[in-house]
């Protein structure tokens, strides 16, 4: 390395070169360069090296023209025809048979695994075979310069999408429904006969259709294109947006899917070309795949008034959610829209219509009554409405599971699904749901329009139930890694169990409370794996779309680095303006944890970290979300902020401090304390209580952690730390004085030596030494509420006014919790005031403690 | 007609594509595939696209989109903020090597470049490393990038034309 080059003094090539760069015409280089050539010294071939240099790192990057590979085999390239996501398109000519082509080369990141390339070129073959008007033939396909590329028709037209687009600027759509009709029947046909081959196109959008200049459509990348997509898409969220909007729901679903999938791209594209819109809108991958899964379409003759309706049935027909409702083959399709192009009635099954207004009124409990006229009137209309009793019982039966259904998922929980889940994410018990008893009400009136379904009954129990107790348990224990197996495994076998098709309600709420788990045990893991989680999260979306757990713990989790707690905080409006009943103490007990206040989880998921500004505000919004509640919460102060775990250990410490006169009753505390740590997860850092235990029984050495490595400094610091929190006597301390000393030397000057330094000196030191060393606290952490109150009693202890009258403000003034900074200061001062030195000094301190105390009412 | 994310985005696709690898370095990249890196950068210029004052800036904007995408990668996946991943070792590869030569490129041989280029960026002192990064793949003026090394323009133009000496003969050319 030459760093001493960096700033010698310039040598005359330096300057030049320095000149050029700044005149940084890039044209005129080449002149120069020719200058350089004429004069051939060596300063001139230092110059010419470094724009060598430069032209190699142009190259690098990248202009379009400098992309096009001269040759790929047989093929000449002749110029850029198209960019998409999965390669490039090039002009070419093929020497061999003298024609023009269209030559795709796929992106290299494609094309590294062997078994895509044996994909490859199945499917190129099967494409090859395909011989169709409405198709781009394949002529060939092949790999050269480590490149695969496959060769078809050189179209001379562009894509449809191109259509689309330009229409939609102009302010229309890009074909009338008739003509569209017209000239979609030929790709339907075109459909049909590659169905027939078994081969599927599985990625059918205006992109994939090419428009010939008489203005017939043709079907291009067969299958090709998709089968390089199933590498890349799926696995990252992102990559999936760019054909989402044409997928069916089963390919959304991550199912395979057959010709009914192809149809419903087409119909995608047919009403997009009519209308110039989609049916199913959504700005985000997750709302698309929501409306998708769970959604309705839009009619067209919400765009198109004046359609007909059989065009109209037909677009409903094939854009069913279910395959089965679609039309069975390509050809029956291009036959239907034939005859609506001509003005002939299309026959499409009623069956699919009745079954279409029951999902109507399924979907939308609310709208119910509404919609259920709606559908009654076109039943009638079409004459096939029977008033008859027991279709009236099992309307209202259906309603009230709908209803149900609807209002769980609404909450944030069950008092056994993501309650648990958020108490062991956050330490914090939510109240129960109000919901719940709705819930259980609406399932018990729907049993009884039924008394001999089980399906009420199940779903109550499921509702109630916790599928995978063992994994809340776990993960309430904080042992996240061996819950995550755990629901793994449950989760497959509930995968495996059944296709996503035709599974009962009882099914999916398991899986979406085992997703639900899955990610908070993801969240849990020693290293925690938020973008893991998140990906759990949208899964237990799809299968509850309402459901708002997953959605605010979504939140929590896509935060904006860069724009870090305030974007946080943003987001925590919209979340609570959505929020059902009940759903504000779980915002409330999120935030609580991530300002740091209750169990940090937010410490393992969020890359910044909060200041005590940004603490406070989190805990301002918390309290004030939480109401009530946090009053009970603040009963049990300490528990709640160590977690259920950590709330036990510090129980047993302090019950074998309390006892340390009395050495058997002390050990009975210090071995049950030990045999918690023992079931502990090997990675958890409360093992740092080890070292507290070791220290009340009086054992300077140091205990190894259960992975057989020493204790790192930073747990033998968190040790002392708790250690001192539970205010242990002065003579203790003085005996292991010496350890911790060693402790604070290899430390230096860590803000939490300097935490632990100044607390010890508190107890154990005279006050001048103790406030010496809280003033260094201070100093190195001056955000720090805590060491502001630390310095607060050591001017306590010198009875000297101003500075604890100084350092009181201060302490609330940072503090999270105003309020019980306030109680803790009042607490002191009365505890320091009713000794008998105190009691002198009253007089002198009675404005300032009343003001403490009178502020507190 | 109006610039859109998609046209924009295609228009900077190689410039970002090589920012994103080099910025992520060895390490990451094997976790990651950078082509992926560039499509979370396009949904984010196509979700944030609003938040582009000037279109003649568009450039810039989206390499501030893409540098941050991978700090926020970083932050992630290895979950050191400050680490400079291009500190680590030098990198192995079993890519196959077409030229040297400068000259029209092939995608191949701008991979097998990047590669290379990678490889002599490594060698370099970092300040030398940076000046090229900023100047020539960040496409930074002179003087945003004196700003951030506390150099003057003229200072910066000298500095890089050191820099291309050295990489000059880091690449033999």
């Amino acid at each position: 390395m030459t760093e001493s080059h960096e700033d010698s003094p310039p040598s005359t090539a330096d300057s030049r070169m320095a000149d050029l760069l700044a005149e940084s015409g890039e044209t005129r280089l080449s002149d120069v360069r020719k200058e350089l050539r004429k004069e051939s010294s060596g300063e001139s071939d230092d110059l010419l090296s470094r724009m060598n240099a430069l032209d190699y790192l142009d190259s690098v990057v990248g202009q379009v023209s400098s992309d096009i590979p001269q040759r790929l085999g047989e093929y000449r390239i002749t110029g850029l025809l198209g960019r998409g996501g999965m390669g490039t398109v090039f002009e070419a000519f093929q020497e061999s048979l003298e024609r023009e082509v269209a030559l795709k080369i796929l992106a290299p990141t494609m094309t590294a695994d062997p078994g895509m390339r044996r994909r490859f070129r199945t499917e190129a073959r099967a494409n090859a075979a395909l011989h169709h008007q409405h198709i781009v033939p394949v002529y060939g396909f092949g790999e050269a310069s480590g490149f695969l590329y496959f060769t078809m028709e050189r179209v001379d037209g562009v894509s449809l999408d191109k259509h689309v687009s330009a229409a939609r600027h102009r302010g229309a759509v890009a074909m009338a429904p008739l003509d569209a009709a017209r000239r979609f029947a030929g790709v339907a046909d075109a459909l049909g006969h590659a169905h027939k081959r078994g081969v599927y196109h599985r990625d059918i959008k205006p992109g994939n259709i090419l428009v010939h200049p008489d203005g017939e459509l043709a079907l291009a990348d067969f299958g090709l294109s998709k089968m390089i997509g199933d590498a890349s898409v799926s696995v990252s969220r992102a990559g999936f947006l760019g054909t989402l909007h044409y997928a069916s729901p089963e390919q959304a679903k991550g199912e395979s899917a057959g010709p009914s999938s192809d149809l419903y791209s087409l119909g995608v594209t047919m009403f997009e070309v009519m209308t110039g819109h989609l049916p199913l809108a959504g700005k985000t991958t997750e709302a698309i795949l929501q409306s998708l899964l769970h959604g309705t379409p839009r009619r067209l003759r919400e765009f198109l008034p004046k359609v007909g309706k059989d065009l109209d049935a037909v677009m409903r027909k094939l854009l069913h959610k279910d395959p089965s409702e679609r039309y069975a083959d390509g050809e029956a399709l291009a036959r239907d829209l034939i005859r609506v192009a001509d003005g002939d009635p299309v026959r499409i099954r009623r069956q699919s219509i009745f079954v279409l207004a029951w999902r109507q009124v399924r979907k939308h409990p609310a709208l119910s009554s509404a919609v259920l006229v709606a559908a009654v009137l076109f039943l009638v209309s079409l004459g096939l409405w029977r008033t008859n009793d027991q279709q009236r019982t099992t309307t209202r039966y259906q309603n009230l599971i709908a209803e149900a259904m609807s209002v769980a998922e609404g909450e944030v929980g069950s008092a056994a699904g993501p309650d648990r889940l958020l108490e062991s994410l956050t330490g914090l018990a939510v109240r129960e749901s109000p919901a719940a008893s709705r819930v259980l009400g609406l399932l018990e009136d729907a049993a009884r329009q039924r008394p001999d379904d089980p399906q009420p009954d199940s779903l109550r129990m499921s509702y109630l139930s916790d599928p995978l107790p063992r994994a809340t348990m776990d993960l309430l224990r904080g042992r996240g890694n061996d819950a995550l197996i755990l629901l793994d495994q449950a989760i497959s076998n509930l995968e495996a169990r059944s296709g996503f098709a035709g599974r009962e309600e009882v099914t999916w709420l398991e899986l979406y409370r085992l997703y639900v788990a899955r990610a908070v045990a993801k969240l849990s893991v020693t290293v925690s794996q938020p973008d893991d989680a998140s990906k759990d999260l949208i899964r237990a979306s799809l299968v509850r779309p309402g459901a708002y757990f997953p959605r605010m713990l979504g939140a929590f989790l896509d935060w904006k680095a860069e724009e870090g707690a305030a974007a946080l905080l943003s987001q925590v409006d919209t979340l609570i303006a959505e929020a059902p009943s009940g759903a504000q103490d779980a915002v409330g007990a999120m935030l609580l944890a991530f300002s740091g206040l209750s169990r940090p989880i937010g410490a393992g998921i969020m890359p910044f970290e909060l200041s005590y500004g940004q603490r406070r505000q989190f805990y301002a919004r918390a309290t004030a979300l939480l109401g009530d509640q946090w009053t009970s919460l603040e009963d049990h102060e300490r528990q709640q902020q160590a977690g259920p775990i950590e709330a036990s250990l510090v129980a047993n410490a302090a019950g074998a401090l309390s006892n340390l006169s009395d050495r058997p009753a002390a050990n009975a505390y210090l071995q049950k304390g030990q045999a918690e740590l023992d079931a502990l997860a090997p990675s958890s850092v409360l093992h740092s209580w080890r070292l507290v235990f070791a220290l009340l029984n009086s054992s300077k050495s140091v205990p190894e952690l259960p992975s057989g490595v020493a204790m790192p400094l930073s747990m033998q610091m968190r040790a002392w730390n708790s250690l001192l929190d539970l205010d242990p006597p002065p003579s203790l301390l003085r005996r292991l004085g010496s350890s911790l000393e060693e402790l604070l030397a290899r430390a230096g000057n860590d803000p939490i030596a300097l935490e632990i330094k100044a607390k010890l000196e508190l107890r154990i030191s005279e006050p001048a030494i103790a406030l010496q060393a809280a003033e260094e606290w201070v100093q190195a952490e001056a955000d720090n509420p805590s060491a502001y109150l630390c310095r607060f009693r050591c001017h306590l202890r010198l009875w000297n006014l101003p500075g604890a009258q100084e350092d009181a403000v201060l302490a609330f003034q940072y503090a999270v919790d105003p309020d019980r900074m306030r109680r803790r200061v009042s607490s002191l001062m009365s505890v320091a005031l009713d000794t008998q030195a105190g009691q002198k000094k009253r007089a002198d301190w009675e404005t300032f403690h009343r003001e403490f105390s009178e502020d507190l009412d | 007609m109006t610039l859109t994310p998609e046209v924009a985005f295609e228009r900077y696709r190689e410039r970002l594509l090589s920012l994103i690898y080099l910025r992520m370095g060895m390490d990451l990249r094997v976790r990651m595939d950078p082509e992926d890196v560039l499509q979370e950068v396009a949904i984010e210029a196509i979700n944030s696209w609003h938040t582009l004052e000037d279109e003649n800036n568009v450039g810039a904007w989206l390499v501030v989109l893409a540098r941050r995408k991978v700090a926020r990668i970083l932050r992630d996946q290895i979950g050191v903020a400050a680490r400079d991943p291009r500190r680590e070792r030098a990198i192995k590869t079993d890519i196959p090597i077409a030229d040297r030569k400068t000259g029209p490129v092939t995608t191949a041989d701008r991979k097998d470049r990047l590669v290379l280029l990678e490889q002599a960026l490594t060698r370099l002192s970092p300040t030398h490393r940076e000046v090229i990064i900023l100047s020539r793949i960040e496409d930074l003026p002179a003087k945003e990038i004196g700003e951030r090394l506390g150099r003057s323009e003229n200072a910066v133009h000298l500095l890089l034309g050191r820099a291309l000496k050295r990489l000059a003969q880091e690449l033999k050319l």
